[in-house]
């Protein structure tokens, strides 16, 4: 029997055709495989191309498109990146070739690691440009490629993903707001599911299809064993990322690899539809996360999303060279990359220490400032969102097309004329008057999500209306001032600057 | 273990050789206006021993450092004396811009040269 809930719920995986797609055993390493072919073609012509970012793959394609996909793929689905990531076949590779059997430093089970690395990954975008370097962007890959191969080589699991990617960390934080998830569809199975396969994996025989032998009473297990007929015995993982799916809550951590999905033996996992502001209202104890208001790190990971969102905009606007030229002037070329660390690292933790306190304060509540910080700050991804939507659709909505002559050219320097002459006018998908508007609608829906998820914590800290009240107004101001200068960044004239050809 | 690591290092440090292709003639490169909008600009073009050369096929393309924006493209007139102009040449978008000048000449070799404008104003 299969509860009423998963009857009526939208699950991408009982959609026909795409549905059928995403539980194909290969289909993972399919997509996989073509990112991987991207990426080296991005890396030949970012180490051998054209040093023009507009006329090289290396500045096209992870700039342009991939950026764009990402947010959009986010905003209508879910991690559909991190599922696709090119970095993970040569990781696997690792796992066949090393013994891969280390555990992770138990004080490196955090997210301070992957936080230092997005910050470091944000500054060197900005101070050095990456965006206007193929160069620099194929050895940004090149490093990726080399990290996850040797840290997966020595530690179990899928460390690399949970502990130390900042592209995942993006991913993770920013799918909080997804309307899918990668969840249970009847919890009344798992109840009384004796192998847990989901998190312990499990070997596929070849046996023919019969029922499975563990089934729980009263629940026939559906196709199990079927994917191995024919075939030697496979070893399936399950979660790598120690997320266990009876008691997995939302996106947190997920990299939507499905191993889940394969390895349950009662076709109990499904990408299902859910709200998208229960999960960061919610602070229940979460499989391989435990409860989100202790754990700073990730708060910490959150916050400094948001800002990075608007310094990374405020980097492409005519008023930042202004306030640039200054400080160039003033203080010399030192100042620039030091504005940039105060900006990620250092704005943040007075902006939300300061909310936290006052929030503290209005509301009498006894937590610390830290632990005020910690419960609150997951209220700002949604603007964090819509802010990064409002940038990178830009970006994308305006030069969708760009990567068509670029592509001719590149096999044109390669191979020939094959694909004919570039056709450089191809660039834009829809009118220039339509930008201004789509950016502020996505900003809009961010204030409204955060207001939204602010106030649900408010009410779910604290019983009393006027106490609950009073502890979210220091982070509604927050959120409508954020807001506020997101709204002026995008009225600003664009002006974008970065490294020149020699 | 070290040895297959080391020879991962070394494949993809031999990824990174790359070259820079060489052009006989002196391209030189004058923008009236660095704002966005119209403006004029003007290429000279000299042998290696500072001969002019006229009668090329002279094009000029605008690149922002950015990418996701369409090129500006102009073919520019030949004014004689090695001197080419285009008067409606347009910055599109305030930033820094890289114009690359093409030159095909009257005996079929090419030449090609990348200069940096830097700031371009609103």
């Amino acid at each position: 029997m299969i509860a009423e809930e998963t009857q009526t719920r939208f699950d991408l995986l009982r959609v026909p055709f795409l549905g059928r797609f995403l539980r194909w055993r290969h289909a993972r390493t399919t997509m996989q495989i073509v990112l991987l072919v991207l990426a080296a073609l991005i890396m030949l012509d970012g180490f051998v191309g054209i040093q023009i970012a507009p006329r090289n793959l290396a500045g096209v394609l992870p700039w342009v498109q991939w950026r764009g996909l990402i947010v959009l793929a986010l905003l209508i689905g879910g991690n559909f990146f991190c599922m696709a990531c090119p970095f993970m076949l040569p990781r696997r590779l690792a796992k066949k070739w090393f013994p891969a059997n280390r555990s992770w430093p138990r004080r490196l089970r955090n997210k301070w690691l992957a936080l230092a690395l997005l910050v470091l990954f944000f500054w060197a975008y900005e101070v050095f440009d990456l965006w206007a370097s193929p160069l620099l962007t194929a050895w940004v890959i090149v490093a990726y490629f080399v990290a996850a191969f040797v840290i997966d080589a020595f530690f179990r699991g899928a460390a690399f993903c949970k502990y130390v990617c900042p592209i995942g960390q993006f991913n993770f934080v920013n799918s909080l707001v997804s309307p899918l998830h990668v969840s249970v569809r009847d919890t009344s199975i798992c109840a009384s599911c004796p192998t847990k396969d989901c998190i312990k994996g499990r070997t596929i025989t070849p046996a023919p299809p019969t029922t499975h032998s563990a089934a729980p009473l009263g629940i026939a297990a559906i196709g199990v064993d079927q994917i191995g007929v024919g075939r030697p015995a496979q070893f399936q993982s399950g979660c790598e990322l120690w997320l266990f799916q009876p008691q997995k809550v939302g996106n947190t951590d997920c990299t939507f690899c499905l191993d889940c999905v394969q390895a349950c033996p009662y076709e109990n996992v499904g990408i299902l539809a859910r709200s998208r502001t229960d999960e960061l209202a919610n602070d229940d104890r979460r499989s391989g996360v435990g409860r989100w208001s202790t754990r700073p790190d990730l708060a910490a990971l959150a916050v400094v999303l948001v800002f990075a969102a608007f310094t990374n905009a405020f980097g492409m606007v005519g008023p930042f060279y202004v306030v640039q030229d200054q400080l160039l002037m003033t203080f010399g070329s030192w100042s620039v990359p030091v504005i940039f660390a105060l900006m990620l690292a250092v704005l943040p933790l007075i902006l939300v220490g300061a909310t936290a306190w006052a929030s503290c304060s209005l509301s009498g509540s006894p937590g610390s400032v830290v632990q005020t910080a910690t419960t609150w700050s997951y209220g700002l991804v949604p603007l964090s969102f819509g802010m990064w939507l409002a940038h990178y659709l830009f970006h994308f909505l305006t030069g969708a097309l760009t990567f068509v002559p670029v592509l001719q050219e590149f096999v044109g320097r390669w191979v020939g004329p094959l694909l004919g002459t570039p056709r450089w006018d191809l660039a834009a998908v829809v009118p220039q008057s339509w930008l201004l508007p789509i950016e502020i609608l996505a900003l809009d829906g961010g204030l409204l999500g955060s207001l939204l998820v602010l106030w649900r914590i408010a009410r779910r800290e604290h019983d009393a209306h006027p106490q609950a009240r009073r502890a979210f107004a220091p982070w509604g101001v927050l959120v409508v001032l954020l807001f506020a200068s997101g709204v002026w960044l995008l009225l600003q004239p664009m002006d974008m600057r970065g490294t020149l050809a020699g | 273990v070290v040895r297959r690591l080391l020879i991962l290092v070394l494949c993809t440090l031999l990824v990174g050789c790359a070259q820079t292709p060489q052009t006989d003639a002196t391209i030189t490169l004058n923008v009236a206006q660095s704002t966005v909008g119209e403006t004029q600009v003007d290429v000279h073009l000299a042998d290696a021993g500072g001969q002019p050369l006229s009668g090329a096929v002279v094009q000029l393309r605008g690149d922002m450092t950015h990418a996701g924006m369409q090129p500006v493209l102009a073919t520019m007139d030949d004014l004689g004396n090695g001197q080419y102009r285009t008067d409606d040449w347009e910055f599109t978008m305030a930033g820094d811009w890289i114009l690359t000048v093409q030159a095909e000449m009257p005996d079929g070799t090419r030449v090609e040269q990348m200069f940096d404008v830097r700031g371009v104003k609103e």
